[in-house]
């Protein structure tokens, strides 16, 4: 704090530039530009859509293409049953994903702070491991374990438990399942940090004021990780709300999710603009969860010991 | 007998521990503890009776602190047993026990105020709020933090700390309470204070407490009894004055304040119960008190004396008989109601007697590099046979 004080003042305002001029670059440029399209009119030309604005055409020109924008495609993703649809799905597969996510990552992340220190690097980079293989070809070496003819369904039915195959591939569950899959590492990894952090005897000393380990979890250990558990909620729930791979490949065509409508709508229907303002309703939806951890780490920060 | 002592005679039996009829609260047998290779607990047995002090005192990686575990239920007992009021607490967990713990850390919840911290164990025994907001701030009186109940543990000093994790361990009214360290993170100007505190808490609570330390001072100071350990062993268990009088060992006598020790063979005894010595440091021979034990002559032992229990005299005395050797004052401590002098003997080996200042003493001839005369008191001297 002190040495920060007195070094000179152009040196500390170089060091707040570089992440301003990164984040203006590769976030609210682009952003801007997203914006932009959303009020944009679809059209059958390169690019596909109007109006395209030239800052060198003159302010004639320019004003014309302002009130060329228009709110008509944030109107249809209101009013089209599909896009709401597809967004509350979304909402709906991610958070079962994330409530899954927590549910595994816990025991995950409490089994290994106990291991023994020179086992932790060797735990952690069993979590990691996965990485070392292709995100696509993972969750598509789930198609063959789920489908009809599958592993799954080939060991239920040796096993003599079923008749016909159960149909897991194209179902919500496959989809739940993937989403898991994909992004335990996201979650366990915070949720280890947090937790491995704990001081011991804070357990201990539940469990000699009279908790079975239960309520020592529930009254100590959640919510002193709770700032680990919230920021692995949130690294798993934002791509999960947009994933696309793992819905194309294991949910089937009918399967509903905001990042594969937008998708569709981009590269299949080449409507830029209404993806555009699919993109900028997602972010919509992602910005109060974001703020509101905000607020909370703000607020553990400053009560902090 | 001066191992009686005085401490709680309106309330407790003097020393349940000599009386054989007296019923233990806690009983170790034989209780082990192992760590791989490692035995941290080996072979302990000891009882303990109710309302009374006992410190485990060690030096650290002696196992005390694995023993306090065991009694807590956070360790297993790996052979033995450990009984309370007679029923063995192998198969119980932590959170079964009656016991209750005040660690080294204090571990209080970082994100529950101190009312709450104080009331975690009686909300864990369903109590009604009233009830347990009653019991707090009696809790608070008593460890003397009124005022405190809703900061968080971050927003508190050390004392205070520690008296929140004193006054948590101590709400569920426990038979025994394990104290870890107790002072451990305590200024050293403070930890006198509470020290006393602590005994007085004890006393009015008449819970049994034993509390683990590896600061002799501290055990002494607190201590009905003292439990010596050393290399997961229980070497000694007894009064400190038991403790600092009659010590079993070399290590013990070192562990445990100030001591000079010789190397001594046993010669004979006197009729009028001394042993006699031969000594290499000191020429002229040296007489002892009579251990406990068997001693035969040409055996070799230690002799253990305690800086307090010499006297330096100025000059050389000319008949230097038994119990007395010359030597040259090396350096002075002046520690204000003592002096200590570290004296060189003939030999070469360093010895430390100490005197008391009491204003008559006007020390002359006890200068730096000073020629004196050490002369050891015989009924002091102890024989040390391990």
């Amino acid at each position: 704090m002190t040495r920060a004080a007195r070094s000179p003042g152009w040196s500390r305002a170089w060091i707040a530039a570089v992440p301003a001029l990164w984040l203006a670059a590769l976030f609210l440029a682009p952003f801007a530009i997203v914006a932009k399209l959303s009020l944009s009119s679809p059209a059958t030309a390169q690019p596909p859509y109007t109006p395209v604005f030239d800052l060198f055409a003159g302010l004639e020109r320019l004003t014309a293409d302002l009130s060329a924008l228009t709110l008509a495609n944030f109107t249809t993703v209101f009013t089209d049953v599909l896009y709401v649809d597809a967004l509350l799905s979304s909402l709906r597969l991610a958070g079962v994903a994330t409530l899954v996510l927590l549910l595994i990552g816990y025991p995950a992340a409490m089994a290994l702070s106990r291991l023994p220190e020179r086992w932790k690097p060797f735990g952690l980079a069993l979590v990691i491991l996965p990485f070392w293989t292709s995100f696509l070809i993972r969750i598509y070496a789930w198609i063959g374990i789920l489908r009809p003819e599958g592993y799954v369904n080939g060991v239920l039915r040796w096993l003599g438990l079923i008749d016909e195959p159960i149909l897991f591939l194209n179902t919500d569950f496959a989809i739940v399942l993937g989403l898991v899959y994909a992004y335990l590492p996201f979650m366990v990894l915070p949720l280890f940090a947090a937790v491995d952090r704990l001081d011991p005897s804070l357990a201990e000393a539940a469990a000699d004021l009279g908790c079975p380990p239960w309520k020592t979890f529930w009254l100590v250990t959640l919510p002193l990780s709770l700032p680990g558990a919230a920021a692995g909620a949130l690294l798993v729930f934002i791509p999960s709300l947009g994933e696309i791979i793992v819905p194309d490949l294991l949910g089937g065509s009918d399967t509903l999710m905001i990042g594969r409508t937008l998708w569709s709508e981009f590269f299949s229907n080449r409507d830029w603009p209404l993806a555009s303002a699919l993109a900028i309703l997602l972010l919509m939806v992602l910005l109060p969860p974001i703020i509101l951890w905000r607020r909370l780490e703000a607020r553990r920060w400053s009560t902090a010991p | 007998m001066d191992s009686e002592r005085q401490f709680g005679a309106d309330r407790r039996p003097l020393a349940p521990w000599a009386d054989p009829a007296a019923r233990p609260l806690i009983s170790i047998r034989n209780a082990e503890r192992r760590f791989g290779a490692v035995t941290a607990v080996d072979g302990v047995s000891l009882d303990l009776f109710s309302g009374e002090m006992f410190c485990l005192l060690g030096p650290s990686g002696c196992g005390k602190t694995t023993l306090l575990r065991m009694l807590a239920g956070f360790e297993p007992v790996d052979a033995g047993s450990i009984l309370l009021d007679g029923v063995d607490q192998g198969g119980l967990a932590p959170h079964q026990r009656q016991t209750n713990m005040m660690f080294q850390s204090y571990a209080l919840f970082p994100h529950l105020t101190v009312a709450a911290n104080i009331g975690f164990g009686l909300k864990q025994q369903g109590l009604a709020r009233a009830v347990i907001r009653a019991r707090v701030a009696e809790l608070m009186a008593l460890v003397q933090i009124d005022g405190l109940a809703e900061r968080k543990p971050h927003q508190l000093s050390g004392g205070q700390k520690q008296r929140v994790a004193l006054a948590r361990a101590l709400a569920r009214q426990p038979k025994v309470l394990l104290l870890d360290e107790p002072m451990a993170a305590l200024d050293a100007r403070i930890r006198a204070e509470t020290q006393r505190e602590l005994k007085q808490i004890q006393h009015r609570t008449g819970a049994t407490f034993v509390v683990v330390t590896h600061d002799q001072s501290e055990a002494m100071a607190m201590a009905d009894r003292i439990g010596v350990m050393q290399g997961g062993r229980l070497v000694q268990v007894g009064t400190p004055a038991d403790i600092y009088e009659r010590p079993v060992s070399r290590a013990v006598a070192r562990f445990v304040g100030n001591i000079n020790l010789f190397e001594a063979v046993v010669q004979g005894e006197t009729a009028d119960g001394l042993v006699v010595l031969a000594c290499p440091a000191i020429p002229g021979g040296l007489s002892a008190a009579r251990p406990f034990g068997q001693l035969a002559p040409g055996q070799p032992v230690a002799v253990a004396v305690r800086p307090e229990r010499m006297e330096v005299l100025p000059g050389r005395l000319a008949q230097a008989g038994p119990n007395m050797v010359h030597g040259v004052i090396g350096a002075i401590s002046y520690l204000g109601e003592l002096t200590v002098y570290s004296v060189a003997l003939a030999g070469g080996l360093p010895l430390s007697a100490s005197a008391v200042n009491d204003g008559r003493r006007a020390v002359q001839g006890l200068g730096l590099n000073a020629e004196v005369t050490v002369r050891i008191d015989p009924g002091s001297a102890m024989v040390l046979t391990a």
